[in-house]
């Protein structure tokens, strides 16, 4: 088979161009080649013996470099071409710029402590620099929060801004590790805080314990380079994509949920928001916060650590970014891809002709769906107490429990009736509409959506939600069934 | 000397590159003019073992996705067969690639380093708000990367 060896490889074949080789496959032609030519092995292929990415090779005009290709009988009279592939770029533009790195310096200590750092080629001490004069506001100390903060205060950013209006309780520290046993009830900001100073005292670290609304958002971000979105609700991330976007600032984004996670990046020149994507968040009670549905405790530890490497790569401005790309990771399957997201040009934010200009125009409330628009019958409920107060009574009650089946095994409710929500209009006819029904759920949420799913279905009995769901029943021990808790 | 990686160290330079002020004035042209997105092409000329003579630029076009021309280039594997067929018995051959960094500095990036073939001259033109501001030239010489000196004069044609 005659092969056309590009001149330019003239390094790994020398000058000649054309050559008669053994084989009739791209596997078999390779093969002649290294072992009449031993030196090209060393160029052709990588150290994880794949051809190098500069390496193209050509049956006729077909690109045939994949491996796929190797064993596919060349027809007789074909041209075989080993041709260069010849690619670079500029190297990436750091958000924080030149003049900003100046201004700071690194002293022996540092140069000691961020040794690991300075040794890599992409970093070095120009980009340990970026990384100390960068300022990055982080929203949410919670399960994304704990690897961000931590990481990004090892890694050196010089200014951190924790904003967390929450205090730590016993579950979070499931998946929270930048809290211990003893923050319990502490604000989680300050909490997060300490450990920040715990890792680096000269870290310009605040603790916001504000609560991240409308009217506030815009002030609680400004100044800042980077933004991270370590939120667990659809109203603040909205939030902070509008107020980000608004103010120029990049957003790390990233969301857990049970086993899966995804991280990207919006804000960037050119690139989406969160409104390009998702323009409007799910309605309530349909998909479950993470407090309510629940997530494998390593799992924000990964998508938060994705979280803190794409902003260090946006502080020194290397490698290829999350911008454009959504990434999803499921740890169940163990398995991860990226979704292109392109920028769309009828976005009411980031579109062609925005029709958002403050995130103080318009209601939250109701963008999330936490006010329906529509004239919808409120739901009637009972507080925990009232609920209680019912039974211990005596009054006819019948409690349907509409959570899953994993969930009822760590806390049922004694005497409920267990219908989950996606079963309840098929059993409909199990209920009795003469009599009043309960719904209970975790936290309240899923139940109202029962409650007006039923409606929907045309059911006309009197029915109320158990508000708080199971969660608000936690200290309540009915005399009967003291041992249920 | 500049160090930047104990793989890839770029050596003190024994290299040269000789053209003139005409090609010179031609990739800057056409860097100019790609502006904010990267140009390629292909260097033509003759070397020896340390010195790039180059005689003639050839433009090609950037393959790069629309929204990565801005920090990235790809010259097509046929677009450098072509270049080489038309050559064929001239005494020039194809001696390295040039392209360029829009706002941002005529030093290899990772990508380039990762790319770069060996023995072949790699001529990088930084451009800042569409005005040349500096060029370079590396040669990779099995894994060590030198910063060649570049000479451009006024040469009479012929």
């Amino acid at each position: 088979m005659k092969v056309y060896i590009s001149a330019t490889l003239r390094s790994f074949f020398g000058r000649r161009t054309e050559t008669e080789t053994q084989g009739n496959t791209i596997r078999k032609i390779l093969k002649d080649l290294t072992d009449r030519y031993p030196e090209a092995s060393k160029g052709l292929y990588g150290d994880d013996g794949n051809l190098r990415g500069f390496i193209r090779i050509f049956v006729d005009d077909e690109d045939r470099t994949d491996k796929s290709f190797h064993d596919d009988e060349i027809a007789d009279g074909s041209t075989v071409l080993l041709l260069p592939f010849i690619a670079g770029g500029a190297p990436g533009e750091s958000i924080i710029p030149d003049e900003r790195r100046k201004e700071v310096s690194l002293d022996d200590s540092e140069i000691d402590r961020f040794s690991k750092h300075l040794l890599l080629r992409e970093i070095g001490v120009k980009g340990q620099k970026r990384i100390k004069a960068a300022r990055v506001c982080i929203i949410g100390a919670g399960a994304l929060g704990s690897p961000v903060i931590q990481y990004l205060a090892a890694a050196g950013v010089g200014t951190l801004k924790i904003v967390d209006s929450d205090s730590v309780t016993p579950e979070n520290l499931q998946s929270q590790v930048i809290h211990g046993t003893r923050d319990v009830k502490r604000p989680k900001a300050a909490s997060a805080r300490d450990t920040v100073r715990n890792i680096n005292r000269n870290i310009d670290v605040t603790a916001d314990n504000t609560r991240v609304e409308a009217d506030n958002v815009m002030s609680v971000i400004e100044g800042f380079d980077l933004v991270i979105d370590c939120t667990d609700n659809y109203k603040t991330r909205y939030l902070l994509n509008d107020a980000c976007i608004l103010s120029r600032i990049p957003l790390v984004y990233a969301a857990v949920y049970q086993y899966e996670g995804q991280v990207s990046i919006f804000g960037l020149k050119g690139g989406p928001c969160l409104r390009c994507i998702y323009p409007e968040p799910p309605a309530p009670g349909l998909v479950p916060t993470c407090a309510e549905g629940g997530t494998i405790s390593p799992l924000s530890g990964i998508v938060g650590s994705i979280q803190a490497v794409e902003a260090l790569k946006l502080i020194i401005g290397i490698g290829e970014n999350l911008g454009g790309r959504l990434l999803t990771v499921d740890t169940l399957g163990l398995k991860s891809k990226f979704l292109n997201v392109s920028r769309n040009e009828h976005c009411p934010l980031c579109g062609n002709s925005p029709s958002i200009y403050e995130p103080e125009g318009f209601n939250y409330e109701e963008f999330c769906g936490l006010m329906k628009e529509e004239e919808e019958i409120p739901v009637e409920g009972y507080t925990a107490e009232e609920l209680a107060e019912k039974i211990e009574s005596g009054e006819p009650v019948t409690v349907i429990d509409v959570r899953e089946p994993h969930e009822r095994a760590v806390k049922s409710f004694p005497g409920a009736s267990v219908i989950p929500i996606g079963q309840l209009v098929r059993r409909m006819n199990e209920l009795d509409p003469e009599h009043d029904t309960v719904f209970i759920c975790k936290q309240g949420l899923r139940s109202i959506l029962a409650i007006h799913t039923l409606r929907e279905a045309g059911y006309k009995g009197p029915m109320y939600n158990l508000k708080g769901g199971m969660d608000a029943m936690k200290d309540i021990i009915f005399s009967n069934e003291a041992g249920w808790l | 000397m500049r160090k930047t990686h104990y793989q890839n160290e770029i050596a003190s330079s024994v290299y040269s590159v000789e053209t003139d002020e005409d090609i010179m004035a031609r990739i800057i042209s056409i860097a100019e003019k790609e502006y904010p997105y990267e140009c390629c092409g292909i260097l033509i000329g003759r070397c020896d073992d340390h010195c790039f003579e180059i005689s003639d630029a050839y433009e090609t076009c950037n393959h790069e996705r629309s929204v990565k021309r801005a920090d990235s280039f790809t010259i097509g594997p046929m677009d450098v067969y072509k270049c080489e067929r038309a050559l064929t018995g001239t005494e020039y051959e194809i001696i390295g690639f040039y392209h360029s960094h829009p706002d941002r500095p005529a030093v290899l990036s990772v990508k380039d380093e990762t790319g770069m073939l060996p023995g072949l001259l790699y001529v990088l033109i930084s451009v800042s708000a569409g005005m040349r501001k500096d060029i370079t030239a590396y040669i990779r010489i099995n894994e060590i990367i030198h910063e060649a000196t570049m000479y451009c004069e006024n040469r009479p044609k012929g």
